[in-house]
């Protein structure tokens, strides 16, 4: 009888009596889903947590192709019919000869992991986006791609949209709270076949959570060279991806390992055996290499071996004359990018610039025009190519060298994609250059030392209690860094991850601990009424979304008591990242409904205040602090002026500043520069040389340092106060501090 | 204690009740976050969610375990494999210059042979060791080809915690120290922040920035080379002067200690001092709470405790020693002499031998070949002035002439001598008792720059140089200014900042700015002489008293001047032990007078100060060099307005040389400084002449 009714819906080989004898339930469940018929109708999230093999039934009925080839497979299952259904191609890519693409796409829908070596431009998106989108439509399942390239992501979403297919969605750091939200919920409510993120992104809560509500059909992992230490581009906080599949199969205590497929343009042997071993090691796959020849015999490759810069460029100019068709520049640094494409311009060449630090507008749009061939050379860094499918390029120069000749082949291949042009691949070499990729490299090293510095901040900030959250910055800071080391938040986040990777801390989930879920008023309908007749309100926008967050509060309260769920749909974030409000805002709003008494007051801030310590200290302080500010506000105005920390310290402590030091100064400054009161940057480190800029009239900063002092007092006083009391119940002593830890 | 911020605000509203004061939970966060930044209250929780960040849960709970070179592992593997893929990239590059085959046969290889094979068949012997630096070949060449075998090893040793070199005189130290600095920022990824170089004097850290700037370029200006005292102040927010210099060592101890010091000032990986030779105890103590605040710091400690001649200010060699053995510090020896001739240095090293508790256990050899000149005259009688002049004026000179005294009086004697003789000479005079910015010149520069923010602008810089030059272009002290403009510049080519200008002007000496040229013949003390290397030295030690280690470590330095010639004129015994077959030696028996003419420099406690309050509108064309008046009180201009009056001291001292036979004939502007009445708050510009005493004539 199922056959009779699932005849176009299941593979016909499948051992359905099987199912029915030992997991009929799951088999209920799953022909239920079938039966939708209904792309974007997924198997709930409490189903897939209460009976985990429903998955494993329904791939059995849909996903596994059948050796004999029933209509079922050959109409669902077949990778030629996938290809023309959802890209309108007829036949896969081949590399000499090797029908390696159709290879890697048939390995996927069997649902093997395997490691793909494809050449830039060579068909690699195809590759899993095919079986990603059978999947999708067969087993309602979601692909995870995680690249580390963000901006990337948003292109190749376009990309497909463009190509009509709309199952795909990117979440990551760019996006808007809005666009956020809307990828999130294209995820949740299964349109989403695709999702593309960040490594970083799997220590967001939402997006664990996000994961353990679809079946996860496969990890593809772009830039799979960065898993090892031999690649041109090792990444620590690759290393834990593994550990978040792993835990992901856990948690959804899944019978077969997710699948997984990763991509690299460029891999020598070692780090194919790197990439392989991780895997193996970790997750017990075993990864199939397809891997395709890197010899291209249409690209013509020379080195001209030039004496500096006016030397290339005059070089450059003839080539460009010469061969006059589309051309690639590259250089290595972002400058040189804009400076070389203005020159070009100067001397009559159709040349525009692209580099990574671009506004992403005049990126897409210069990219845009040299691929419509309205502009004839790109002069661009290494950030250029990637995603860019341009099959007539025929001169492909590097101003500059590459830093290894993994990127030079990736790039330098970008040249003659359409393998009946010959193409010229030239170097103008300096040695010099070298030394440029030595120094850059030296700077952004993370040494050693720098680890060690990191740890014993952590040592240092963990000292009470082994679980913290400190923002990157506060981290560099305890370990003693400057401030103005670029890229400083990357560099505290890779010592972290290399110190999570040797085992001495893990890092969490980022988690705010701020939570909304005491609600006060019976019914959802009495709150709503209550925000419109208030006056605390700002806006009517606030209101709205007052309301909005109210109506949220009351649903995943319901869902709450329907299933024994964590009570984490009031997060903030989770609202933030649902509602699509930034998080200030959501605060803000929470707050507001706390002193309309619609929501209980959370007491969920914690004042650790020493047993033995005297108001009068804290007191002190805040007076030091004081001066010293009042201070500071004679000095500046809203010019931009230079200060030297030390003549300022002197000044301070002349005008009566006791307590004075450039610390306490540089604090203040900070603080400023977070308010916006204030523009702030450092001129020179050796010197303690800054400049800053008042945002505001001193009159105004004046007022509002007031108000803050007053304010600061009174909370002192208070918890002073409130610290004198008797201890209550829950209070328990830990070493010499008073610590009421209460999160509800 | 658990709270929320409503309360807060409801009891800052009703507190303030009469006033019917609002504020909003915002206002409340924002003081919260305040208070918890300034660390008066420690808050966790809550608003906190705004800023971005990093749950951490620490399962590594014991204290001492530090992250390791095994955990390093992986990363550092990526860098040592991405410093070969440059150098990869590279040689792709040359060879696909002239060999299209055997290029793409190497690009071929390196994707599929096995890495050894491919490094064994293209990197073979030197090569492999050639494409694990970071740096180009070509780089490494120019960087450290002219260095000798034990110096390389001080570069190439990247693994010690802490190394002492030991470098004897002439011995390329600075040239080491030079190279070391640009190695660890170069090849050993120290970043340049995290790099820490301290030494005794202003002009030793210009020259190291200038020597750094000259083999490395720009990235120089990044490193901090500071003197002990700079460094001090800067790390207390001060702007240094000598005045307030007493105890700042101390003060930034104990404020280290306290945890006083922001964190980003004092976390440093390398920490290099020049001159280690010469560190007291408060030096130490400060080397010391660096090494304990910033665990695995290395420190490089270059010296020759044979050269330590700062003993009366407590420097010690002991605390290199202590380097060495409490803290596990490699040991080199630079014993290689590049300066001198084999005689002078095998004369030193018989000399040095006499030296009690030495660090180098090896001897000086010498790398110059050409057979130097030694000669040794001993008297019997006292006053060598005379004579040693005489000596020198007799020897064919080429090339640079120092004269070394023990005095300052006898170093003035001899530039007068040399003058009266027709031989240019120029005295190294010190500012003994005036910092550098009360020197006129020096103060009419710094008036003239007077800038209004923290930077100087160029156009200033430049009207200031021009104004200084029209003003004292012809005072034999202009060069002071001149020298000090130019080494400003140099170490400081694009951003000129005031701060910096005044710190050099602080912390230098006018000894600092004398530059050799040509055929003058230098005059100086030998303290003042560390550091520099002439041609020809003549040493005069009169009535010395070298019994002690710290008198034979400066006769040491003296005799380590000399390139080709050393002369010695003494009436003492020291080097009587020594025999070495090329040195001549002359016994001189005559009986020298003293000489006919003496020459005195006059210092504040010489002059009737107060004086000056009523003839500062005199004083107001005069320039330095310019000749004075002889008057019973004191010192005249040309058309007779008294200028200065000699102190009651100083009156009785020419009382002294006049009943000795020695009238004062010939006085001259030497310096022309400002002076501040500390009772009045007054500054005035104020005398310092130099005098000469004739022997008999009245």
């Amino acid at each position: 009888m199922i056959f009779q009714k699932f005849r176009t819906d299941i593979c016909e080989k499948a051992d359905v009596v099987r199912f029915v004898d030992e997991n009929p339930i799951e088999l209920a469940y799953a022909l239920a889903i079938i039966n939708c018929r209904h792309r974007y109708s997924v198997t709930p999230p409490w189903v897939l947590r209460n009976y985990p093999e429903v998955e494993r039934v329904t791939a059995h009925l849909r996903s596994k192709p059948c050796l004999e080839g029933c209509m079922y497979c050959r109409q669902h299952l077949d990778i030629f019919t996938g290809l023309k259904q959802f890209f309108g191609f007829e036949g896969y890519r081949t590399y000499g000869g090797e029908p390696l693409q159709e290879k890697a796409v048939r390995a996927a829908v069997q649902n093997q992991s395997l490691l793909a070596i494809f050449p830039t431009g060579g068909g690699k998106s195809i590759t899993f986006q095919v079986p990603a989108l059978m999947n999708g439509q067969s087993m309602k399942a979601l692909t995870v791609v995680i690249s580390p390239l963000q901006s990337l992501m948003k292109d190749q979403v376009d990309n497909l949209e463009r190509a009509g297919i709309t199952q795909a969605v990117t979440i990551n750091g760019l996006l808007d709270p809005i666009e956020r939200a809307k990828s999130i919920e294209r995820v949740e409510d299964g349109s989403a076949a695709l999702l593309y993120i960040s490594p970083e992104s799997l220590r967001s809560k939402t997006i664990e959570r996000l994961l353990l509500g679809r079946k996860i059909a496969r990890f593809v992992i772009d830039e799979a060279h960065c898993f090892s230490a031999w690649g041109q581009d090792f990444r620590v906080d690759y290393l834990y991806i593994a550990d978040f599949i792993k835990n992901l199969q856990e948690k959804k205590n899944l019978a077969d390992p997710i699948p997984v497929s990763c991509f690299t343009a460029t891999a020598k042997q070692k780090v194919i055996e790197d990439i392989r071993a991780y895997f193996w090691e970790k997750l017990n796959l075993e990864l199939d290499i397809f891997q395709a020849s890197a010899a291209r015999s249409n690209l013509h490759y020379k080195v001209f071996e030039k004496e500096g810069d006016e030397d290339k460029y005059n070089a450059l100019r003839n080539l460009i004359d010469d061969k006059n068709c589309p051309t690639i520049v590259y250089v290595s640094r972002t400058r040189k990018a804009t400076e070389l494409s203005e020159r070009l311009r100067a001397d009559g060449f159709n040349a525009r610039p692209f580099h990574g630090k671009m506004e992403a507008t005049e990126k897409t749009e210069n990219q845009n025009a040299f691929i419509a061939g309205d502009v004839q050379i790109m002069v661009a860094t290494s950030a250029f190519g990637m995603g860019v499918d341009k099959k007539d390029v025929g001169l492909v120069i590097h101003f500059d060298i590459s830093d290894s000749l993994e990127n030079y082949v990736q790039e330098a291949g970008r040249a003659g994609r359409d393998e009946k042009i010959e193409a010229e691949c030239y170097v103008l070499y300096n040695e010099e250059d070298l030394s440029k990729h030595f120094i850059l490299l030296n700077q952004t090293k993370l040494n050693i030392q720098e680890i060690k510095q990191i740890w014993n901040a952590i040592k240092f900030i963990t000292r009470y209690r082994t679980s913290v959250s400190n923002s990157p910055l506060e981290i560099a800071r305890k370990a003693g860094w400057d401030d103005s080391v670029s890229e400083i938040e990357t560099r505290v986040t890779t010592a972290i991850a290399a110190l999570e990777d040797a085992g001495y801390l893990r890092r969490g989930q980022n988690m705010p601990r701020i939570y909304a879920n005491s609600i006060l008023t019976k019914t959802a309908q009495e709150a709503i009424k209550k925000i419109e007749q208030s006056a605390r309100f700002d806006h009517d926008r606030q209101k709205v979304d007052a309301i909005r967050i109210v109506k949220k509060l009351f649903s995943s309260k319901r869902k709450a008591q329907a299933i024994d769920s964590e009570a984490a749909e009031s997060r903030i974030d989770y609202i933030s990242d649902h509602l699509g409000i930034v998080k200030e805002e959501v605060i803000q709003i929470i707050n507001l409904l706390r002193e309309e008494k619609i929501l209980a007051d959370a007491k969920d801030l914690t004042a650790f205040i020493k047993r033995s310590e005297q108001k009068n200290r804290s007191l002190a302080v805040v007076e030091t602090y004081y001066q010293i500010e009042r201070f500071l506000l004679t000095q500046l105005d809203e010019t931009e002026q230079d200060f030297s920390l030390k003549a300022l310290n002197e000044a301070a402590e002349a005008a009566g500043c006791t307590g004075v030091s450039p610390q306490r100064l540089k604090t203040v400054l900070n603080f400023w520069a977070i308010k916006h009161w204030i523009k702030r940057a450092s001129r020179d480190f050796a010197n303690q040389i800054i400049v800053v800029q008042a945002k505001d009239s001193s009159r105004n900063l004046r007022e509002k340092l007031e108000k803050r002092h007053e304010l600061a007092c009174s909370v002192i006083e208070f918890l002073h106060e409130k610290a004198k009391r008797p201890m209550t119940k829950a209070g328990k002593r830990r070493k010499y501090w008073w610590n009421f830890q209460c999160w509800n | 204690m658990e709270f929320s911020v409503l309360e807060l605000k409801e009891n800052f509203e009703r507190q303030s009740g009469l006033f019917q004061q609002k504020t909003t939970a915002e206002a409340v966060e924002d003081a919260l976050f305040y208070l918890s930044r300034i660390e008066a209250l420690k808050i966790e929780g809550g608003f906190m969610v705004i800023y971005n960040r990093l749950h951490i849960e620490r399962l590594e709970e014991n204290n001492k375990i530090q992250y390791k070179n095994e955990d390093y592992q992986k990363l550092n593997q990526f860098y040592e494999n991405k410093v070969q893929q440059i150098h990869i990239v590279g040689e792709y590059a040359k060879k696909m210059v002239h060999d299209y085959v055997g290029a793409l046969r190497f690009v071929d290889d390196y994707f599929q042979l096995n890495y050894s094979s491919f490094l064994g068949k293209y990197f073979p012997g030197t090569r492999g060791a050639e494409i694990k630096r970071n740096i180009t070949p070509a780089k490494y060449r120019q960087l450290f080809e002219s260095l000798s075998e034990a110096q390389r090893q001080i570069i190439d040793d990247k693994h010690s915690p802490h190394l002492v070199v030991a470098a004897g005189p002439g011995s390329g130290k600075t040239k080491v120290l030079t190279h070391k600095l640009a190695a660890l920022l170069l090849m050993e990824d120290v970043k340049h922040e995290q790099l820490l170089m301290l030494t005794f004097s202003r002009s030793a850290a210009t020259e190291f920035k200038k020597r750094l700037i000259a083999l490395i370029g720009n990235a120089a200006h990044f490193v901090e080379i500071k003197t002990f005292h700079s460094y001090c102040f800067d790390l207390l927010g001060r702007v240094g002067s000598l005045e307030k210099s007493d105890s700042i060592l101390q003060d930034t101890v104990e404020k280290i200690r306290n945890g006083e010091i922001e964190p980003n000032r004092i976390t440093k990986t390398v920490l290099v001092i020049d001159e280690a030779q010469d560190m007291n105890a408060d030096e130490y103590a400060l080397v010391n709470i660096l090494m304990e605040k910033n665990e695995g710091l290395r420190v490089i400690a270059v010296g020759d405790d044979d050269q330590n001649i700062f003993a009366f200010r407590g420097a010690d060699s002991r605390y290199l020693i202590e380097l060495i053995e409490s803290r596990q510090a490699a040991k080199y020896e630079l014993t290689t002499n590049f300066r001198s001739s084999p005689q002078i240095v095998a004369f030193a090293n018989a000399f040095v031998k006499t030296i009690s508790n030495r660090l180098k256990t090896n001897e000086i050899n010498s790398y110059q070949t050409k057979a130097g000149h030694l000669k040794l005259v001993y008297y019997q009688s006292r006053h060598l002035i005379e004579p040693i002049v005489r000596d020198l004026l007799a020897t064919d000179l080429s090339g640079t002439t120092c004269v070394l005294t023990k005095t300052n009086e006898e170093a003035a004697q001899i530039t007068g001598l040399l003058l009266q003789h027709g031989r240019p000479a120029k005295l190294i005079q010190s500012n003994d008792g005036f910092p550098l910015q009360n020197l006129l010149e020096v103060r009419f520069f710094m008036d003239a720059l007077a800038p209004h923010s923290v930077s100087i602008a160029p156009e200033d810089w430049d009207k200031a140089k021009r104004a200084v030059y029209e003003k004292f272009g012809s005072s034999p002290k202009f060069e002071i200014v001149m020298n000090l403009v130019k080494d400003f510049q140099e170490i400081n080519p694009k951003i000129k900042y005031w701060s910096d200008f005044q710190l050099l002007v602080q912390e230098s000496k006018i000894e600092d700015f004398y530059r050799q040229e040509g055929d003058t013949i230098f005059v100086s003390t030998i303290h003042k002489a560390k550091g520099r290397e002439f041609d020809h030295v003549f040493l005069m030690l009169d009535s010395f008293n070298g019994d002690s280690d710290d008198a034979k470590r400066q006769m040491y330095v003296a005799i380590t001047r000399a390139k080709t010639r050393l002369a010695i004129h003494t009436n003492g015994r020291f080097f009587n032990h020594i025999q070495l077959p090329d040195v001549q030696r002359i016994d001189n028996t005559e009986t020298w007078l003293p000489p006919s003419k003496i020459a005195v420099q006059l210092t504040h406690k010489d002059i009737y100060l107060g004086f000056f309050a009523f003839v500062q509108h005199r004083l107001a064309a005069l320039m330095s060099g310019q000749d004075l008046q002889i008057q019973a009180e004191g010192l005249a201009d040309q058309s007779g307005n008294l200028l200065l009056k000699f102190s009651k001291k100083f009156q009785e001292q020419i009382s002294a040389h006049r009943a000795s036979g020695y009238v004062l004939t010939e006085a001259r502007v030497n310096f022309i400084v400002y002076w501040k009445d500390q009772e009045q708050g007054q500054e005035y510009k104020v005398v310092l002449p130099e005098l000469v005493f004739e022997m008999g004539r009245e």
